[in-house]
């Protein structure tokens, strides 16, 4: 195999790499100013010079040493400067490809590259470079050869997209939730009775208060925006056996992703979603969503009829099942006992706070109430929905993970473990929580609450007679 | 019959010897080495900051536990170390105290990286990580045999 060198901007990343040993230099500055003395500064900053030098020479090395061949069949990545590594990964075992363009690149023609297989590498790819773009396009084109034209494609609409934005910035209605209790506490410290300390403590907190509001008023706007302009000109397209993500309007993004490795896909929803009828779609893959920035949601839908249809287009391989096997409608308590676990002491906490003139405490155990209520509510919506369906080749999974409603499609290949799990009160009426272990690089659960043991080893396919 | 059995058993032993794969020899020296550099930094830290009652105690210690690794541990650790086919699975086996057998399926095998510290570059000897989807697994201190023996056994071979 030819080896060549990756792109020159790699020493960028080397270089950002050592800023830690900046802090060399600065300190030194520091004491000098204290010191008093420009003269002092100046006789010490070959010391200055050193530390830039030691980190222009051990960036260059770094870039110097990497090197990578990609033949077609295999990628293969060699060097280090310290701990000097040699991997060859055939393209068989590849499961996902990144390709990044920051706006900072764009002007040197470089794109980051990441390959990732089902190996456990935690957050970090199996290979990552920093490759020119003409490179880029030849590996490109010899893993996905696309069409000018794709019969299956899909680009949401920009309405679509916002929400998109809006779901995965972290729920509006909690940073709404936190934005109400700060601006509460202010009020109630207004009020407080503090003796001496009253007047100085009111005004300062008052004034901490609203900036905390501010900040994460600002916090919440400025993860919409980022997710914003991440998810603008999102593009699905499909061919036999890749599905390919593109988005973002700074950074370029493309992600390639083999289908037969993703392990499941999930249709999120949350409470507020469920009623208006709308999902965001993840799929789970080894390297889809590792580092942050990646493009993880797919696609919103309207209701689920074009969720259907899209479905249909993009993923012919995951069937969405009818849910056949269903929790009882008596199981409620089963459902509603984890958020009555919390609601209930904060409420009486609330209430006799409330009643000792204990405002401080009173308003901060009503709100830690408001999201045990919120979870309730999604425990019961969840009992009325959850359940088990199945076809020949997948399971359909309906289940709640704290303020989360998902519907999962498994690929019954993508399945390494189920387990049984019973509590003395699910013995009397056989029920069972059922736990579905999924592949992938970090293993996943899937929990479907007191639902029928023999009916789900059926549906499993774990009885002979299933 | 006992004719027979003399002349299968060779073969068998041969068979074995041929799957059986060692790790360098190298690797005991490189691990002396390592010890040394440690010991000889342990002793040093301690008489510079320590007083001497309690530096000669350390060093005590330090030449005590220096000769339990320089002439039992790593030979032993040497000896146990292999890597085999058994069964269609690649088996790692090695530990002193604790035995370890460590079975990989071949086709389970995503990649496999080799590294090397400048010491054991300088050796020319490659430790390996066989890194499977749901598991990794370790070879120490491999040579240009051992390692194309391990592509070997993953059916990936490849100039090294």
């Amino acid at each position: 195999m030819n080896y060549k060198t990756t792109h020159p901007a790699l020493i960028f990343e080397g270089i950002y790499k050592l800023i830690f040993l900046l802090v060399i230099p600065l300190v030194r500055g520091f004491v000098a100013t204290l010191d008093g003395g420009l003269y002092r500064w100046l006789r010490g900053a070959w010391a200055d010079v050193a530390v830039l030098f030691v980190i222009l020479t051990v960036a260059v090395l770094r870039w110097w040493l990497t090197r990578y061949a990609f033949d077609g069949k295999n990628i293969a990545f060699r060097g280090g400067l310290f701990l000097y590594t040699d991997r060859r990964i055939p393209i068989e075992r590849l499961t996902s490809v990144n390709f990044e363009a920051p706006w900072y690149y764009r002007p040197f023609s470089a794109v980051r590259v990441r390959f990732d297989t089902l190996a456990k590498t935690g957050r970090h790819a199996d290979i990552s470079l920093v490759l020119s773009k003409s490179e880029v396009q030849r590996i490109l084109s010899a893993l996905f050869s696309e069409k000018e034209n794709p019969p299956k494609a899909y680009s949401p609409k920009l309405k679509n997209v916002v929400i998109i934005s809006a779901f995965v910035s972290n729920s509006l209605v909690g940073a709404g939730l936190v934005l109400a209790f700060f601006a509460r506490v202010g009020a109630v410290l207004e009020k407080d009775l503090l003796g001496n300390f009253k007047q100085i403590l009111t005004l300062d907190s008052r004034r901490i208060v609203t900036a905390v509001a501010i900040i994460i008023a600002l916090g919440w706007v400025t993860a919409f925006c980022i997710n914003l302009v991440r998810y603008t000109r999102l593009t699905l397209s499909r061919d036999e056996d890749t599905l390919v993500i593109r988005g973002g309007a700074v950074t370029h993004r493309t992600v390639l992703v083999r289908v037969d490795s993703i392990d499941f896909i999930n249709m999120q929803q949350g409470l507020f979603t469920r009623i208006l009828g709308l999902y965001t779609v993840f799929c789970h893959s080894a390297g889809v969503g590792k580092k942050r920035g990646d493009l993880t949601a797919l696609t919103p839908a309207g209701n689920g009829v074009e969720l259907d249809r899209k479905f249909k287009m993009l993923f012919p391989e995951f069937e969405r099942s009818k849910i056949t096997l269903k929790p009882p409608k008596k199981s409620l308590l089963r459902f509603v006992a984890d958020p009555l676990w919390l609601l209930a002491p904060t409420l009486i906490v609330a209430i006799i706070a409330d009643k000792l003139n204990l405002e401080v405490v009173s308003t901060l155990a009503f709100f830690v109430s408001i999201p045990a209520v919120w979870w309730l509510l999604v425990r019961v919506a969840d009992l009325i929905t959850s359940g088990i369906g199945e076809n020949e080749a997948s399971l359909t999974l309906r289940y709640s993970t704290l303020f989360k409603l998902n519907t999962v499609i498994i690929p019954r290949k993508k399945i390494v473990a189920v387990k049984f799990r019973q509590s003395p009160f699910q013995r009397l009426d056989k029920r069972y929580d059922i736990f579905v272990y999924s592949k992938g690089e970090r293993p996943h659960r899937h929990r479907i609450r007191n639902v029928d043991g023999k009916t789900a080893k059926k549906l499993l396919r774990m009885r002979k007679d299933g | 019959m006992i004719t027979k059995a003399v002349q299968i058993i060779p073969i068998i032993w041969c068979l074995r010897g041929d799957t059986v794969q060692r790790i360098s020899k190298k690797s005991v020296l490189l691990w002396r080495i390592r010890l040394s550099v440690v010991t000889v930094a342990v002793s040093a830290t301690a008489f510079l900051l320590l007083p001497q009652k309690l530096a000669t105690f350390v060093f005590a210690i330090v030449t005590a536990a220096f000769c339990f690794f320089f002439f039992f541990y790593f030979p032993r650790k040497y000896k146990n170390a292999a890597f085999f086919l058994e069964n269609g699975l690649i088996c790692i086996k090695g530990g002193v105290i604790y035995k370890v057998k460590r079975y990989i399926a071949p086709e389970n095998v995503q990649y496999i990286t080799f590294f090397a510290t400048p010491l054991e570059r300088l050796m020319e000897i490659y430790s390996a990580r066989i890194l499977a989807s749901g598991a990794t697994g370790q070879i120490p201190c491999l040579d240009k045999e051992g390692r194309k023996a391990l592509l070997r056994l993953v059916r990936r071979e490849y100039e090294l």
